[in-house]
């Protein structure tokens, strides 16, 4: 279980940091405040529930989780070479792939630790101010979004295991963000390239909805979509077209496997 | 199972490139087990090249090297559970604490020994909750150092050990090795400098430009150049033979002009004959001192040509 020291090691150092505790403090104000912003918009007319919260949080969740995770996890192999603690690391003994392991799994707690904090802030609000709480639905919602967390860790470490510098690092993570948030607008023009350099009449293909779905983004919508009654599904955009409504969870837990394995194995083959 | 193929490590043919560059060049060294030995070499000789191949940091272009019986690359998870490695990068994590460290090492290695202990070995005791981030270069070495006792390891691979340490540190860090090899543990450090591996090695390899120059016991190495002191005698006139009649002196092994004044490299006791030596060449002594023999010094009595090989290669003149 030398992925498990490691981990524990990295989550005890990482939780140590300052800007964890202030992004732990802005993900509770922001998750709690958009609680209470629902409620205060419905408050007059009695349609307050946690499902109706969720389809209004999900979007900026996605927005803010990804920033977050990518923030915490970019350095976390490129700063260990290079600030030369990693020759401590593996001076001791632990494989490099349970470095990287260990690394998604400490990292990915520390991310997974504020969004529990600020769900849960979240919960508070609305069963204060009363609605339906339907907590099934909540905690599924809570764990698909500490998967899309998780994904988001698992493409940091990745990229961070493939330098040795955390500038690279970074321009990695905010280039993959970058592909995440315009992911869905490419391949829209893409279909309007295809489509003769016309706007789409009635719905897209299925093909397209394959192709833009690819995302974490967009999968996390998706997903999102899978787990919700129909009415909502609609609402936060997943459930598409011909596609099958596995389809955002999938992708989303290849997102999360792809990049850890791929990170690993390269990472294996590197001179430190 | 350690010494039943004998040595503790042995670099079999090691050659590394990175790129064009050529780190190092056909290594072959052999540590026996229970001796201190000491990796000599300029800095970027190739003596953490060397040191990152044994502990699978860094992988070799051609050859092999064994570390206790076990193939560095094949079987590094077992060369980390019997080694204590200090690297000459090696830097703490600044939101943890001494103990901390420690804790994590003690964990890697599945060791139940009490942290405390292996902190006051080193003489941090007293800052183990401190995070290891405030501490002084000095510091975090001796936290390095107490990480790689943990476990009792069979064989210590410390590359640079006295970087960042007092004259008083270095000491100490020397007592531990000594303490340690007596314990029974192999220890295998480099240093670029001179006095701190005659101190406790039993033997010394030479790197430099990626080649073992020499390797050598501390009597064979000093019998060399070893021991010698460059004596810089300041002159009012330099006399014509000088040279010759102080290299005729017994105990000096090269002479030069160096402006106003003689240098030679001798022995201590050879230090009065080299004075009396350039006084009778009718010169007058203005005043003279001593320095250490530069490693470079030491380099340029096992190699003839004195530019960097990697600077020269064509080689020839």
């Amino acid at each position: 279980m030398s992925w498990l020291v490691v981990a524990r090691k990295d989550f005890r150092d990482a939780s140590r940091s300052r800007l964890l505790w202030s992004l732990t403090a802005l993900f509770v104000l922001m998750v709690g405040g958009l609680a209470y912003v629902y409620a205060e918009v419905l408050s007059q007319t009695d349609q307050i529930s946690s499902l109706g919260f969720v389809v209004f949080l999900q979007g900026t969740a996605g927005l803010f989780i990804s920033i977050v995770a990518l923030l915490v996890a970019y350095k976390s192999i490129a700063g260990e070479r290079e600030s030369g603690t990693i020759s401590f690391l593996l001076g001791l003994p632990h494989r490099r792939r349970d470095v990287v392991v260990g690394k998604v799994v400490g990292r990915g707690g520390v991310v997974a630790a504020a969004l529990l904090v600020g769900f849960i802030a979240a919960a508070l609000v609305l069963v204060g101010v009363g609605g339906t709480f339907d907590a099934a639905q909540y905690v599924l919602f809570t764990l698909l979004s500490a998967l899309y967390a998780a994904a988001f860790v698992s493409i940091a470490v990745a990229l961070s295991s493939a330098t040795a510098s955390s500038a690279k690092a970074a321009a990695g993570a905010i280039g993959f963000w970058i592909f995440n948030q315009f992911w869905g607008a490419a391949m829209l023009a893409v279909y309007v390239v295809v489509n003769g350099f016309s706007l789409p009449q009635g719905p897209l293909p299925d093909w397209y909805h394959a192709l833009a779905g690819l995302g974490p983004g967009a999968a996390y919508s998706n997903a999102a979509g899978y787990f919700l009654p129909p009415e909502f599904a609609q609402q936060v955009g997943g459930g598409f077209g011909g596609l099958p409504e596995w389809y955002g969870v999938v992708i989303l837990v290849g997102w999360f496997v792809v990049p850890l394995v791929l990170g690993a194995a390269r990472f294996q083959q590197l001179d430190l | 199972m350690a010494s039943a193929t004998g040595s503790a490590v042995s670099f079999d043919g090691v050659t590394k490139r990175f790129g064009d560059v050529v780190a190092l060049q056909d290594l072959s060294l052999t540590v026996e087990p229970g001796e201190i030995y000491g990796f000599l070499g300029p800095n970027g000789a190739g003596k953490s090249t060397s040191i990152g191949i044994a502990l699978d940091f860094v992988r070799p272009t051609a050859g092999s090297v064994r570390v206790l019986g076990h193939d560095a690359r094949a079987e590094s998870l077992q060369v980390r559970e019997q080694v204590g490695f200090l690297s000459d990068e090696f830097e703490v994590y600044d939101r943890l604490t001494g103990r901390q460290h420690v804790d994590f090492a003690l964990e890697s290695k599945g060791s139940d020994e009490n942290p405390a202990k292996l902190l006051e070995r080193v003489g941090l005791a007293d800052a183990a909750d401190r995070k290891a981030g405030g501490y002084s270069k000095g510091m975090k070495q001796r936290l390095g150092l107490a990480t790689t006792l943990v476990g009792d390891p069979d064989l210590l691979v410390l590359d640079e050990p006295s970087t960042g340490l007092d004259p008083n540190g270095a000491r100490e860090m020397r007592e531990i090795i000594r303490r340690e090899n007596e314990r029974g543990a192999t220890v295998f450090f480099s240093s670029h400098i001179l006095e701190q591996v005659e101190a406790v090695c039993d033997r010394v390899g030479i790197l430099r430009g990626g080649t073992l120059v020499a390797e050598d016991s501390i009597e064979g190495l000093r019998s060399a150049v070893g021991g010698d002191a460059r004596l810089r005698v300041e002159v009012d006139t330099v006399p014509d033979g000088v040279l010759d009649r102080v290299r005729s002196v017994d105990g000096v092994s090269s002479a030069n002009i160096d402006a106003n004044a003689v240098v030679a490299v001798c022995s201590p006791a050879a230090r009065r004959a080299v004075i009396d030596a350039v006084e009778e060449t009718g010169a007058t002594v203005a005043g003279f001192e001593t320095e250490e023999v530069a490693l470079e010094e030491v380099f340029a009595a096992y190699t003839e040509d004195a530019s960097p090989a990697a600077e020269a290669p064509g080689g020839g003149a």
